[in-house]
């Protein structure tokens, strides 16, 4: 009795499982939505203008984005992307935020080449994306670029206005810059001048500005150059012996992490980063402050080949395995032309006009509250008179170099190590690591 | 002599198979694979995004470049210092918890129950938690230090007490299961002896000596291979607690795998250092086995 009773069970367990799943293709059949798949950083699935974004690009298209957020930080980002590429997952559209694997993936073979796909929609990319289109020699291309992000140094106004002190405008040096933190720097009120963060490129600023080589030639390590040995001590300098910013140590015992000057802006005068950060400055949900902030140009070094800016740029690609390859170039070139607008931050598109411009800029200004304005932003932003470099490390194990730039400087301005050693460490492990994937 | 198997006997295995069937294929597709998968990863060249396809085989080639690099054996050498303290803690600390919850005392059974809770509770919640703890400015633990005038230790922000902290707080995680283990061994152990200890006149460090250690010492030596073995699986405490850091104090040779692997994608070299470090675990316990047979024996 007791099997018949359980094999019937099974039987009609089985068969409403099959009867489920026989109605959910039904359904899906009868609607026959159009749909596009992508993925993004768990933080992302839960901002308004992401969903806002997709929602009236469904409208628009009749496309429905289904999104798979992935948890973690960005390095746990990144690798789900890359174990999704390498396994030949069929997910779409896979964007690419900082340079930092975006090479590595093109080169991977991971993208579908997207020059006789645009044209055939009858998008002509050059005119729209001109001189950001990630082109090769032959004109072929992987990617739609979606945003330029370009840094500026975000100051505390309060302070600024408390101490007396001119709030600072472009161009300037980072002499300057030393200057205007001395003059803010209040130990007895725990108030510092400046915050920079302990990763590459603030470590390493002045020698990114400049553009010193990361590779010799011969493709091997290129931090013993003097410059990066100074744009080091640089760092270390404002921390250890200016006291204008916490030393490294401090910055360890505080947890300080990626948004802290968006948690602890209130005793920090300056803090150079992205302009994606207005994100985080413009949001009293998820970061609550009392006080207002402004937006200054980056310094520059002083030397004649120190006056940049630092940009990342931020692409969408094609899957080459994308189980909707029309849906997906849609979207990715509808991402290019319009995520700007939603995000708030700088298109990387050829010509703007005069109201693109001003919806680009109007919208930070805007989420603000009367924090900043349209021109603060645009003189701060891209009328700064410097040129531009990137960011990030690029080249040959990228991640790993950064990694380990990361790692022993942490260890010289921790004071285990000397300068020296610290040079030639770097050196070492990145030539390893060159030749670990070669 | 041959037993003949009867209808009843058939019955008897093919049910014995069934019960087994579900371990056995889970441990095939979840271990056994991955192992001889990763083995056979370590002779190809898949060290970067761009090779990851690439079936080259290169023979010894990433184990070269693994035994020839300072990162593998810098790593290494911190995955045994973490080793060495979590085995003498949880050992040490597992027997004398046990010692203590042996005796009779008022909450008892409270006790007991507190004294297994971190060992169910989940490691990433702990390291939150803990690290708020021991912060240094902002922490309740400094803040101790500061009634006194002492700014007190950098507990995860020392490069000198980084490891040791992650260390111990494995250590005191995993110990709950030593607890109970010899709690069991230990009541085990006939009253008489420690009746006759008494009428001796036994002091109490004697009675651990000649009583408790013989009589509890095989299951010491199990909980050791097993502690020894665990010890070296210190990945989710040291990335909930330091991930490394500070400046790779705490870089132990679990985590350096997983970061070869799957954040910088070198496949084949992260496979070479997972081969060597399992090998290195399975002499460490075959050095175990020796020990204990030699005292076994004595």
């Amino acid at each position: 009795m007791k099997k018949i009773v359980c094999t019937a069970l099974l039987i009609v367990a089985a068969a409403s499982m099959l009867f489920a799943q026989g109605s959910n293709e039904s359904a899906t059949a009868s609607t026959e939505q159009r749909v596009v798949t992508t993925v993004c950083r768990a933080s992302y699935a839960n901002e308004e203008w992401y969903n806002r974004m997709n929602a009236d690009f469904e409208a628009e298209t009749g496309i429905h984005v289904d999104v798979q957020p992935t948890p973690g930080n960005d390095d746990d980002h990144d690798a789900k992307v890359n174990i999704d590429l390498l396994a030949g997952r069929t997910i779409d559209v896979i964007p690419s935020l900082g340079p930092k694997f975006y090479y590595e993936r093109v080169e991977a073979g991971f993208f579908a080449p997207l020059s006789e796909l645009a044209a055939a929609a009858g998008v002509d990319v050059n005119s729209v994306y001109g001189g950001y289109l990630p082109a090769d020699e032959s004109g072929e291309f992987y990617s739609v670029p979606v945003k330029q992000e370009l840094w500026c140094v975000f100051f505390n106004r309060n302070l600024f206005d408390a101490a007396g002190v001119p709030y600072p405008e472009g161009p300037w040096t980072w002499d300057e810059y030393v200057e205007t933190a001395k003059k803010l720097t209040d130990p007895s009120k725990g108030i510092y001048g400046s915050h920079m963060s302990i990763d590459p490129p603030w470590t390493i600023m002045l020698a990114k500005q400049e553009e010193i080589p990361l590779y010799k030639e011969d493709g091997t390590c290129n931090f013993d150059d003097p410059r990066w040995r100074e744009a080091i001590e640089f760092y270390a300098t404002l921390g250890n012996e200016l006291k204008v910013q916490m030393s490294v140590e401090e910055f360890k015992n505080e947890n300080a992490s990626w948004n802290y000057y968006a948690l602890a802006g209130d005793h920090i005068a300056m803090f150079p980063n992205g302009n994606w950060f207005t994100r985080l400055l413009n949001s009293q949900t998820d970061y609550p402050k009392d006080w207002s902030y402004g937006v200054a140009p980056m310094p520059s070094t002083g030397n004649e080949n120190g006056a940049n800016n630092l940009v990342s740029m931020g692409y969408v690609s094609v899957n080459k395995n994308a189980a909707h390859p029309e849906e997906a170039l849609e979207y990715v070139l509808w991402l290019g032309e319009n995520q700007w607008k939603y995000e708030g931050g700088i298109p990387a598109l050829a010509t703007l006009s005069e109201e693109d411009k001003n919806l680009a800029f109007s919208s930070v200004a805007d989420a603000s509250n009367g924090q900043v304005t349209v021109d603060e932003i645009y003189n701060a932003w891209i009328n700064t008179g410097l040129g531009t470099t990137e960011s990030d490390i690029i080249g040959t194990a990228a991640g790993e170099y950064d990694n380990i730039v990361e790692d022993e400087l942490e260890a010289y301005f921790l004071g285990l190590q000397s300068i020296d050693v610290t040079i030639d460490n770097v050196v070492n492990r990145v030539n390893e690591a060159i030749k670990n994937v070669q | 002599m041959k037993t003949k198997l009867t209808k009843s006997n058939l019955r008897d295995a093919r049910t014995g198979y069934i019960f087994i069937l579900p371990f056995v294929v889970l441990f095939a597709v979840f271990k056994v694979y991955p192992l001889i998968y990763g083995f056979a990863v370590s002779f190809l060249g898949r060290n970067s995004i761009r090779t990851v396809s690439d079936t080259t085989f290169v023979g010894l080639e990433n184990y070269v470049k693994v035994l020839q690099s300072n990162s593998f054996w810098t790593s290494l050498e911190k995955s045994f210092q973490y080793a060495l303290i979590y085995t003498v803690v949880v050992m040490v600390g597992g027997f004398l918890t046990a010692m203590l919850l042996n005796r009779k005392f008022r909450g008892r059974t409270f006790v007991r129950t507190m004294a297994y809770l971190p060992y169910v509770t989940n490691v990433i919640a702990i390291g939150i938690v803990l690290k708020y703890l021991f912060n240094p400015t902002k922490g309740p633990i400094n803040a101790i230090f500061r009634a006194f005038g002492e700014a007190g230790p950098k507990w995860f922000s020392s490069p000198d007490l980084a490891l040791p902290m992650t260390a111990i707080i494995g250590a005191w995680l995993a110990m709950a299961f030593n607890t109970i283990t010899i709690l069991a061994a230990l009541q085990d152990i006939p009253n008489d002896l420690f009746e006759v200890a008494d009428i001796e006149g036994a002091s109490g460090l004697q009675r651990i000596r000649y009583i408790v250690l013989p009589m509890i010492s095989s299951a010491l030596f199990m909980l050791l291979t097993i502690t020894v073995i665990n010890s070296f699986k210190s990945y989710t405490t040291v990335v909930s607690l330091t991930n490394g850091g500070p400046a790779s104090s705490s870089r132990v040779l679990s985590l350096q795998i997983y970061e070869d692997a799957f954040t910088y994608m070198k496949f084949s070299i992260a496979a070479a250092e997972g081969t060597l470090f399992t090998l290195i675990i399975i002499a460490f316990n075959k050095i175990l086995d020796k020990v204990r047979a030699v005292w076994e024996n004595r």
